[in-house]
C-alpha cells in the first residue's frame, strides 16, 4: 500500500489535538479508511515513529488488520507474529501500547490457533487471551484447545503461587494473578455453556483466591486491595460459576465469612463498623456486603428451616448489624439498601413456603420457638429501615434526593411484604409505632413521617377487597381516636422538609378511604378537608395542591353523605375557584365534581334541592362566562385555557350528577318514579345547560369553529346517556340531534368527529328509542351533506368515525338505516365502496367492520337480509368486491389483517356469486408476476375455504405472489 | 405449580432484584389476601425531560394461563390518552402481541420499559384510537396540551 508516511502522522496528531468535532469526524473517517487497507506494513511503520500518539495509533491499526483478516496464510502469520512479539519486546513502548500489542497478539492467536505452536505465552497473554474470548463467540474446537493447552499452563501457574508464601512473592504479581482468575472465571462459565468442556477439578484456582482471606492482615492499602480483589473473584464464582466450590469449600467459605475470629468476623469489627476507616473503604465493604448476600442467597430455604440454630441465629444478627450501617442511605451509605433485597428474599420464602413451614414441626414448642425467631428477626429488621427512611436534614437530603426517595419507596414495599407474612399484629404494632410519636409530651415529626409512609403503603397495597380493609378499620380507629390529626396545626411551612411531610399525610388520609367512609370516619372529616383545602388554596408546590385536590374527590366520592354539613364551605371555595383564572383548571373541575357528588348524595331523593343547587352552580359557571365572552375581543390562550375549563366543570357536575348505584339499591320504585318524572320534566336545569353549550359552541365566535369545545360539549351531552331513569343531563333524542343539526352548520372539519362519537354512542345506548323517521333526518341533515363534500382523500377520521356510526345501526338495529330512506341508504352503501380507495388504517378497519355489519346482518329480520341481497345480487356486489380486492392487492403488509374478514362474509355469505365477480374481475386486473392459471387457482383456493379463517392464507399468498415478495416466517428466530 | 406459576414467580424475583428507577409493579392481593401472580399492578413513570415527566401512570397487566407462550395484556385506565391506547385503555405494542414481536424470554422490565419508550414515542402506524392519533399526526398543539393536562392527573410526589 502506497501511502504518506508524514502525511498520515500528521493526521494523527490532529486527531488527537482538535476539539473540533468535525474535524475529527473527517480526520476518523481517513484514518479509519486506511486502517481498513492496511495489511501490517501501516501499522509496522507507525510504530516505528517516535510519536507515542502514533505509536499506539500503530497498535490500533494492528488489531483492525487482524479483525479484517482474521484468517491468514502461513507468511503473513509468521511475519505478523514476528512483528508484534518483537514489538511486545520494545522497551521504549508505554503500557497501553505494550497492551495494545499483546492484545492483538491473542486476537491472531483466536483466529488462527490451528496453525499456532505451543507458544511461550505468559500469565498476562493468557488473561488477555480469554477475555478476548469473551468478548467473542468460540467454536468448541478452540474451547478444547484452551482447556488442553492454555489451561494446564494456567493451573500450573496457581499451583505453583500457591506453593509460596503470599509475602514471598511481589504484589503486583498477585494482582496480575487475581485479574486472570477473575477473567478465566467468567471464561469457564461461557466455555461450559459453549462447548462441552468442563472445567472439573480446580481446588488450585480457589486455594489461591482463599489464601488472601486466610492468611492477610487488613493493615495495608495492599492487603486490602488484594482482600477486595479475591472477594470479587469468589462472589463470580458464586455468581457464575458456583461448581467451582464443593459442599467442603462453601462449609470453609461460610465459616470464613461468618465466624467471629475468622476473616469476615474481623472486616466487619475493624473495616465495616470501625468509623474511624469506613468511610475510605466503602467500595471494599460494598463488595463484602455483596459476597455476604450472594452467599446466603444460594441457601435461602435452608437458612430460614434452620431458623433457631445457633449458627444461624449468629449469622442473622450479624446481618442484623450490617443492615444497620450507620448513615443515611443512599446519601452516606448504600449498605442498608444492598441488605433490603435480601431480606425481601429472605422472608418471601416464608410466603412462598407457608404450608410447608407450618407442617415442618410436629412438636408444638418448637413450631412456637421458630415462629417467634422469626418474628423478632422481621421486627428487627422492620425496626431498622423504619428509622432508615426518616427524612434526613433538607440539606443532607438534597445530596440525593431521588434515591433516598426511591430507597423510601423500596421500603414502603418491603413492609407490604411483611405485612402479607405478620399479617394484622404487625399492623397494630405499626400504627402504635405511628402513635407514639405524637401522643407522648414531645411531637417526633419524623417518626411519624415514617410510620405513616409505611401505613400508606400497606394500606393501598392491601385493601382493595373489603374482607381485607375491614381488618384494618379498628387499628386505624385507635390511631385517629389517640389524635393523630391534632398534628396538622403544627404542619406548618417553617417545619423542615415540609412540603414531603404533608405528602405523606395526604397520601396516608387517601389510603384510609375505606375507614372514613364507615361510621368512624364523620368526626374527623371536618379536620381533614380543611387542611386539604389549605393545601390547595396555600401550597407553593403545585404537585401538592393537585395531589390534594385529588384526595378530596375521592374522599367526596366515597363519603358523600357525610359531608353535608361540609357544603357551604366547599361552595364558597368553588365559587372563588369559579372565579379566580389563577386556579390550575383540574383542580377547578375536581372541586366542582366534589361539591355536586356530595349535593347529590345529600339529595339523592330530593331532586328539587338537587336541582336549586345545580341552577346555582351552573348560574354562577354561565354568568362568568358570558362576562368574559363579553369583555373579550382577543382571545389569549390563558383567557382561552379558563373558558374552556369553566366549560368542564360542566362535563364533572354532569359525571357527578349520575346515580351513585343501582336505581334498585338507591330507591324504592315510587322514588325512581319521583324523581325521574321530576328531571324528565324539569324546565329550569337542562335549559340551563343547554343555554350553556348554545353560548360557547355556537354564540361564541372564536369557539364555533373549535373542534375542543365541540369535544367537552358532545361530553355532556353523552353523561347522562346511560342514565336509567332521567336526571339532569339526560336530555331528550330530539333535543340533541336538534343541537347537532344546527351545530353542524357551525362547525369546522374536526368537529365531525365528536359529532358522530356522540351519534354512535346514542345507537349504541338508545337505540330502542330511536325511529326510521329521526334517522332519516339525521342522514338527510348531518351526513348526506358531508358526503358530497368529502371523498376517499378527505379527512379519514371523519370518514371512519362516520361509517362507525353506519355500523352501530346496523349493529343493534338495522331496520334504522335499511329503511330510514332506502335511496339514502344505497347512497351510503355505493359511499363507503368507493372509500376502499383510500389507503388509511382507521378507514380501512371502520370499512371493515361496516362492510362484515352490512353483510352478515346479525340483528336483520328475514326482509332486511332479502333487501339487502337484493342491492348486493344487483351491481353493489361485483362493485365491493372489485374495490376491495384492488384496495387489499394494493395496501402494505401490516394492513392485510383489516381485510380478511369482509372477504370471509363475502364468501360465506354469497359464495356462487363470489366466484362469478371474481372471474369477470381478475381477467382486467393484470400482474407480472401472475398469470391466468395463478389467478384461477386463487379463485378456487378462495372458494373451498367457504369463508373459513383459512382464506386469510389464500388471500395473504395471493397478496405476496401479486407484489412479488416471499414470505417471512417471524416464529423462525 | 404450572410453568405459568413458576414463570411469574421468577418475574417477581427479577423485578425485586433489578427494576428501572420510579417504575413500581406488583401482584395483586387477593380478597383473602394472598398474592394473585397473574395479575399485576404497575406504574410507568414518564420520561424526565418530556411531556409526560411529571406522571406515573398506572397500568394493569394480566397474564393469561398460556404466558410465557402468550403474552400479558397491559392496560392503561379506560380513556387513555395515547395514540396507540385503545379506548378500553389496552396498549398496542408491538412485543404484547403475540403474532408479531412478542418472544417468551421477554421480561417483566422488557415490557415496562417498552411502554414507557412507546409513551413518548407513539408509532403513527398503529392507531388504537382516533382522538390522540389525530392530533398528535395533525395537531401537535393540542396534542402536547392534551399530554400535559394528563401528566397532571397521574402527578406523583413519591420520587421528589
Amino acid at each position: 500500500m502506497d501511502v504518506n508516511l508524514i502525511q498520515v502522522q500528521q493526521h494523527i496528531e490532529r486527531l488527537y489535538s482538535t476539539r473540533d468535532p468535525g474535524e475529527i469526524q473527517s480526520l476518523q473517517s481517513v484514518l479509519l479508511n486506511l486502517q481498513r487497507q492496511d495489511d501490517g506494513h501501516l501499522a509496522k511503520s507507525l510504530l516505528g515513529t517516535n510519536s507515542k500518539n502514533c505509536q499506539y495509533f500503530g497498535a490500533l491499526t494492528y488489531t483492525v488488520v487482524i479483525n479484517n483478516i482474521r484468517e491468514f496464510d502461513e507468511s503473513h502469520l509468521q511475519s505478523l507474529k514476528n512483528d508484534l512479539i518483537s514489538s511486545i519486546g520494545n522497551n521504549t513502548y508505554n503500557w497501553l501500547v505494550i497492551k495494545k500489542l499483546i492484545s492483538n497478539y491473542c486476537l491472531l492467536f483466536i483466529f488462527n490457533y490451528k496453525q499456532f505452536q505451543a507458544d511461550p505465552i505468559n500469565s498476562l497473554l493468557v488473561q488477555l487471551t480469554v477475555e478476548e474470548l469473551i468478548k467473542k463467540e468460540q467454536i468448541n474446537e478452540l474451547h478444547e484447545i484452551m482447556f488442553s493447552q492454555l489451561f494446564p499452563y494456567v493451573y500450573s501457574t496457581y499451583e505453583h503461587l500457591n506453593s509460596c508464601l503470599i509475602s514471598s512473592i511481589p504484589y503486583s504479581v498477585h494482582i496480575l494473578g487475581l485479574d486472570c482468575l477473575n477473567s478465566w472465571i467468567g471464561y469457564i462459565s461461557m466455555s461450559e455453556t459453549q462447548s462441552k468442556i468442563r472445567y472439573t477439578d480446580t481446588p488450585e484456582l480457589t486455594r489461591y483466591v482463599f489464601s488472601f482471606l486466610e492468611g492477610l492482615q487488613f493493615d495495608s492499602s495492599e492487603s486490602l486491595e488484594l482482600i477486595n480483589k479475591s472477594v470479587s473473584a469468589i462472589t463470580e464464582i458464586l455468581e457464575v460459576n458456583p461448581n467451582m466450590l464443593d459442599f467442603n469449600k462453601k462449609l470453609y467459605l461460610k465459616s470464613l465469612l461468618f465466624e467471629e475470629t475468622k476473616f469476615g468476623g474481623r472486616f466487619i469489627n475493624e473495616i465495616v463498623l470501625n468509623v474511624n476507616v469506613n468511610e475510605e473503604f466503602t467500595d471494599e465493604i460494598s463488595n463484602f456486603v455483596n459476597l455476604c448476600i450472594i452467599f446466603l442467597q444460594n441457601g435461602l430455604l435452608n437458612m430460614a428451616k434452620h431458623l433457631t440454630e445457633p449458627t444461624n441465629r449468629f449469622i442473622l444478627n450479624l446481618l442484623l448489624k450490617l443492615t444497620n450501617y450507620p448513615g443515611i442511605p443512599k446519601v452516606e451509605e448504600n449498605v442498608s439498601d444492598q441488605f433490603l433485597s435480601f431480606w425481601e428474599e429472605f422472608f418471601n420464602v416464608f410466603i412462598d413456603d407457608e404450608e410447608a413451614f407450618d407442617s415442618l414441626y410436629k412438636d408444638e414448642n418448637t413450631k412456637l420457638e421458630f415462629y417467634s425467631t422469626r418474628n423478632a428477626i422481621c421486627n428487627e429488621v422492620c425496626k431498622i429501615y423504619w428509622e432508615k427512611i426518616k427524612l434526613p436534614a433538607p440539606e443532607q437530603l438534597q445530596l440525593n434526593r431521588s434515591d433516598f426517595f426511591y430507597f423510601k419507596s423500596t421500603v414502603g414495599d418491603f413492609f407490604s411484604i411483611v405485612y402479607s407474612l405478620l399479617k394484622l399484629s404487625f399492623y397494630k404494632d405499626l400504627v402504635e409505632l405511628a402513635g407514639s410519636k405524637f401522643s407522648s409530651s414531645e411531637l417526633d415529626l419524623n417518626g411519624l413521617e415514617s410510620a405513616l409512609f409505611i401505613l400508606h403503603k400497606v394500606n393501598d397495597d392491601s385493601t382493595f377487597y373489603e374482607s381485607q380493609s375491614n381488618l384494618l378499620i379498628n387499628p386505624i380507629n385507635s390511631l385517629m381516636e389517640a389524635g393523630l390529626l391534632k398534628i396538622l396545626p403544627s404542619l406548618t411551612p417553617a417545619i423542615p422538609n415540609y412540603f414531603n411531610f404533608v405528602s405523606t399525610f395526604i397520601n396516608f388520609i387517601s389510603s384510609i378511604q375505606f375507614y372514613l367512609k364507615t361510621d368512624h370516619g364523620p368526626k374527623y372529616l371536618g379536620d381533614i378537608l380543611e387542611f386539604l383545602f389549605s393545601i390547595i388554596i396555600n401550597s407553593k408546590d403545585p404537585k401538592l395542591s393537585l395531589t390534594s385536590s385529588k384526595t378530596i374527590l375521592n374522599i367526596c366520592q366515597e363519603c358523600g353523605p357525610h359531608l353535608v354539613v361540609f357544603l357551604p364551605t366547599l361552595k364558597n371555595l368553588l365559587n372563588e375557584m369559579i372565579q379566580n383564572d389563577q386556579i390550575d383548571n383540574l383542580i377547578r373541575a375536581r372541586m366542582a365534581n366534589s361539591y355536586i357528588s356530595i349535593s347529590h348524595s345529600a339529595n339523592l331523593k330530593s331532586p328539587r334541592e338537587f336541582s336549586s343547587v345545580l341552577i346555582e352552580l351552573l348560574s354562577v359557571i354561565e354568568t362568568r362566562a358570558g362576562n368574559l365572552m363579553a369583555n373579550v375581543s382577543i382571545l389569549e390562550e390563558h383567557a382561552e385555557d379558563y373558558l374552556i375549563s369553566l366549560l368542564s366543570c360542566v362535563t364533572e357536575i354532569g359525571k357527578s350528577s349520575v346515580l351513585p348505584g343501582e336505581v334498585e339499591d338507591l330507591y324504592t320504585q315510587e322514588e325512581a318514579n319521583a324523581v325521574s318524572d321530576f328531571w324528565k320534566n324539569d324546565t329550569t336545569v337542562k335549559p340551563l345547560i343547554l343555554s350553556i353549550i348554545r353560548k360557547y359552541s355556537i354564540d361564541f365566535q372564536p369557539f364555533s369553529n373549535k373542534s375542543t369545545i365541540t369535544e367537552i360539549c358532545c361530553q355532556i351531552f353523552k353523561t347522562g346517556l346511560n342514565e336509567p331513569i332521567h336526571n339532569p343531563f339526560k336530555f331528550d333524542l330530539p333535543v340533541i340531534f336538534e343541537y347537532l343539526a344546527l351545530k353542524i352548520r357551525h362547525c369546522d372539519a374536526n368537529s365531525l368527529y365528536h359529532i358522530f362519537k356522540l351519534i354512535e354512542t346514542i345507537t349504541l345506548t338508545n337505540y330502542k328509542l330511536l325511529d326510521e323517521l329521526t334517522v332519516n333526518d339525521l342522514l338527510t341533515n348531518v351526513f348526506i351533506p358531508h358526503f358530497k363534500d368529502h371523498d376517499s382523500n378527505s379527512d379519514p377520521d371523519m370518514l371512519s368515525s362516520s361509517t362507525d356510526v353506519f355500523t352501530s345501526m346496523l349493529d343493534k338495529k338495522p331496520s334504522l338505516l335499511l329503511y330510514s330512506n332506502v335511496n339514502l341508504f344505497v347512497e351510503v352503501l355505493h359511499y363507503s365502496v368507493n372509500l376502499f380507495k383510500s389507503n388509511e388504517v382507521s378507514i380501512i378497519k371502520s370499512l371493515s367492520k361496516f362492510w362484515t355489519a352490512v353483510i352478515l346482518l346479525k340483528r336483520g329480520s328475514q326482509q332486511d337480509q332479502e333487501l339487502v341481497q337484493n342491492i348486493f345480487q344487483q351491481s353493489l356486489g361485483r362493485l365491493l368486491l372489485q374495490e376491495l380486492l384492488s384496495s387489499f392487492l394494493n395496501n402494505s403488509r401490516s394492513s392485510l389483517e383489516c381485510y380478511y374478514l369482509v372477504f370471509r362474509s363475502l364468501i360465506s355469505k354469497y359464495q356462487l356469486f363470489v366466484k362469478n365477480w371474481l372471474m369477470e374481475i381478475l381477467p382486467n386486473m393484470n400482474w407480472k408476476h401472475v398469470n391466468d392459471h395463478d389467478k384461477k387457482l386463487f379463485i378456487d383456493k378462495l372458494l373451498l375455504t367457504r369463508g373459513q379463517r383459512s382464506a386469510n392464507e389464500v388471500l395473504k399468498k395471493f397478496w405476496l405472489q401479486v407484489n412479488g415478495l416471499v414470505e417471512f416466517n417471524s416464529k423462525n428466530y | 405449580m404450572s410453568l405459568t406459576k413458576i414463570r411469574l414467580q421468577e418475574e417477581r424475583k427479577l423485578w425485586r432484584k433489578d427494576h428501572p428507577f420510579g417504575f413500581f409493579a406488583k401482584p395483586v392481593k387477593t380478597a383473602d389476601g394472598s398474592l394473585d401472580l397473574t395479575t399485576w399492578k404497575a406504574g410507568i413513570p414518564g420520561r424526565d425531560n418530556t411531556l409526560w415527566a411529571e406522571g406515573t401512570y398506572p397500568v394493569t397487566i394480566t397474564f393469561p394461563d398460556e404466558y410465557p407462550s402468550k403474552p400479558p395484556k397491559v392496560k392503561f385506565p379506560a380513556g387513555f390518552y395515547h395514540p396507540n391506547v385503545y379506548p378500553s385503555g389496552t396498549i398496542c405494542l408491538s412485543i404484547l402481541n403475540e403474532e408479531q414481536d412478542w418472544r417468551p424470554a421477554i421480561t417483566l422490565k422488557q415490557i415496562v420499559l417498552g411502554i414507557q419508550e412507546l409513551l413518548g414515542n407513539p408509532n403513527p402506524d398503529s392507531p388504537a384510537q382516533e382522538p390522540a392519533w389525530r392530533a398528535f399526526a395533525k395537531d401537535k398543539v393540542t396534542y402536547e396540551k392534551k399530554i400535559k393536562e394528563q401528566a397532571k392527573r397521574y402527578v406523583n410526589y413519591s420520587f421528589n
